[in-house]
């Protein structure tokens, strides 16, 4: 599939961590105003840092892959730095974005921000 | 590439593909093919006083006796250009050009192909009057809704035959019997019934492109089955086409239009073939119909039975489309997400189908080249995909915005 990049194309035919954790941590939703993508995160943290991930996510098809990608990236991690990912990270991370699929890079950053300020004992 | 079961090229990673994307374009038929490689020896020019000149000629005239053979006109009502888009395109600024001065009034409808609705708007912005007649649930036009909005400087009725996203036919004989009726000339989009149905307007323009019943891109005509219409060239140089099309010809395409009409009509004759049609248009409802929360926006009956639009509660179209794509399999949707920025299907919209069901749709078309086989694995894989997207799909409502 050439419009998408292997990462992102095996993100949303063949997507890991769906679902919710049923007494998650912390949890995050993000929608795009505009078109309407949905990207929901739950984890649950120990010792400090991300040890589970779950999505789920409504949208196009670069919406599912990159929520995908994003739960087994933030596993391991500190809330804290959840919030040095920017969109540029994020468009890396999937194997590259075209200018009209770049909105999910934003959408991305948005859900994993939201995600950190609802982490227990998160400094903003 | 190898090949797969039904003869189509194996995906990437040697997945079998499926194609159900006819409406967009069709195979060329291996005899369109052949014929248009052993035309292509011949390259004279059709305007030049020479033999080779003549030998092109007569390819033409050959090709033009075969598509007024499958549109019921003769075949000095054909004109030749490259497609459906042009054809429209001609008729609507035709229009436009000829009553420049005394302006009018241009009537069409609500789900018509952009090549038309955008060259109607071209219209408004030159100051012509237009009336856009809405649809029913279906997708049909309501002929008395014509009868009462057409005027006494009403120019042009321009409605498709059938939809290119729904299959939807419209009622185009009675249409254009009421704008005849009316001293009014009737255009007739029929990209997408011209090789599948008769097309049943006796006075009128209609516009058709070979590609989508298995010839050439490219290629096209215009059938003028109105002496009055009010054409004007739009292209300026020869006198091509009758005057109206100026240009060398598009020979090779020409005849590969020329063979598609002639093996069209064949199977339009045919009546195990067209038995055959039906059955794989129930085929393919009754397959897509089984997919969890398949809701069918093309109605039986009244659709051309190749073509089957169907929303998919809980998910988008488009990303169903782009997981079947990365499966191997072809299909379409009218609802697309460009730069973030939804662009929701006109057609489904103007059926009046709430936002989240034109968002979920999907079209499915066949073709007479389909199999039982290949019906049988797009609904196994459609609702493969379809399950996996609603088990990510947050659509939990009562608790998302």
């Amino acid at each position: 599939v050439t419009r998408f990049s292997s990462e992102i194309a095996e993100g949303f035919t063949n997507p890991r961590n769906v679902g919710e954790l049923a007494s998650p941590d912390a949890s995050a939703l993000a929608v795009d105003p505009v078109c309407g993508d949905q990207i929901r995160l739950t984890v649950r943290i120990e010792g400090g840092r991300i040890a589970d991930a779950r999505f789920r996510a409504y949208g196009c098809a670069v919406a599912l892959g990159t929520a995908s990608i994003l739960t087994g990236w933030i596993i391991g991690m500190t809330p804290a730095a959840l919030l040095g990912i920017d969109a540029e990270a994020v468009t890396h991370r999937v194997g590259g974005l075209s200018p009209a699929q770049s909105h999910c890079a934003n959408l991305a950053v948005e859900v994993l921000r939201t995600l950190a300020a609802d982490c227990p004992g998160c400094t903003r | 590439m190898t090949a797969g079961a039904a003869g189509q090229p194996a995906a990437p990673g040697g997945r079998r593909r499926l194609y159900f994307d006819n409406n967009a374009t069709t195979a060329l038929l291996p005899a369109v093919r052949d014929g248009m490689f052993e035309a292509s020896a011949i390259f004279g020019n059709p305007s030049s006083a020479h033999l080779y000149g003549e030998e092109a000629t007569e390819l033409i005239e050959a090709a033009r006796r075969a598509v007024a053979s499958l549109l019921g006109c003769s075949p000095g009502q054909v004109v030749f250009n490259s497609g459906g888009s042009e054809g429209a395109s001609s008729v609507i600024f035709g229009t436009g050009l000829t009553h420049r001065a005394d302006g009018g009034h241009v009537i069409t409808s609500a789900v018509e192909h952009p090549a038309v609705l955008r060259s109607c708007e071209f219209l408004a912005a030159l100051g012509f009057a237009v009336t856009v007649l809405p649809v029913d649930g279906s997708g049909r036009v309501d002929p008395a809704a014509l009868r009462r909005v057409l005027r006494r400087d009403t120019r042009l009725v321009s409605v498709m035959h059938a939809n290119n996203e729904t299959g939807t036919v419209q009622p185009v004989g009675e249409l254009a019997r009421i704008a005849g009726e009316a001293g009014v000339t009737f255009h007739c989009d029929a990209v997408q019934t011209a090789g599948k149905i008769p097309i049943p307007v006796e006075r009128g323009l209609i516009t058709i492109s070979a590609h989508k019943f298995h010839g050439p891109k490219g290629a096209g005509a215009m059938v003028v089955k109105d002496a009055s219409a009010p054409l004007q060239k739009l292209v300026f140089g020869g006198e091509q086409e009758h005057g109206l099309r100026s240009g060398t010809e598009n020979v090779l395409g020409i005849v590969g239009l020329g063979l598609a009409a002639d093996a069209a009509r064949q199977r339009i004759g045919d009546a195990a073939e067209q038995a055959r049609r039906r059955e794989i248009g129930e085929l393919l409802r009754a397959g897509l119909a089984s997919v969890p929360g398949a809701v069918l926006n093309s109605l039986a009956g009244g659709c051309l039975p190749e073509t089957v639009n169907v929303s998919f509660r809980e998910v988008r179209g488009d990303t169903v489309v782009d997981v079947l794509s990365a499966w191997g399999v072809a299909a379409s949707t009218g609802s697309a997400c460009h730069s973030g920025q939804p662009d929701p299907s006109h057609v489904l919209t103007a059926m009046g189908l709430s936002p989240e069901r034109v968002r979920g749709a999907v079209r499915f078309s066949a073709s007479f080249l389909t199999t039982r086989d290949e019906i049988g694995h797009l609904a196994a894989l459609t609702d493969r995909a379809v399950r996996r997207l609603r088990a990510t799909a947050p659509m939990l409502r009562a608790e998302w915005p």
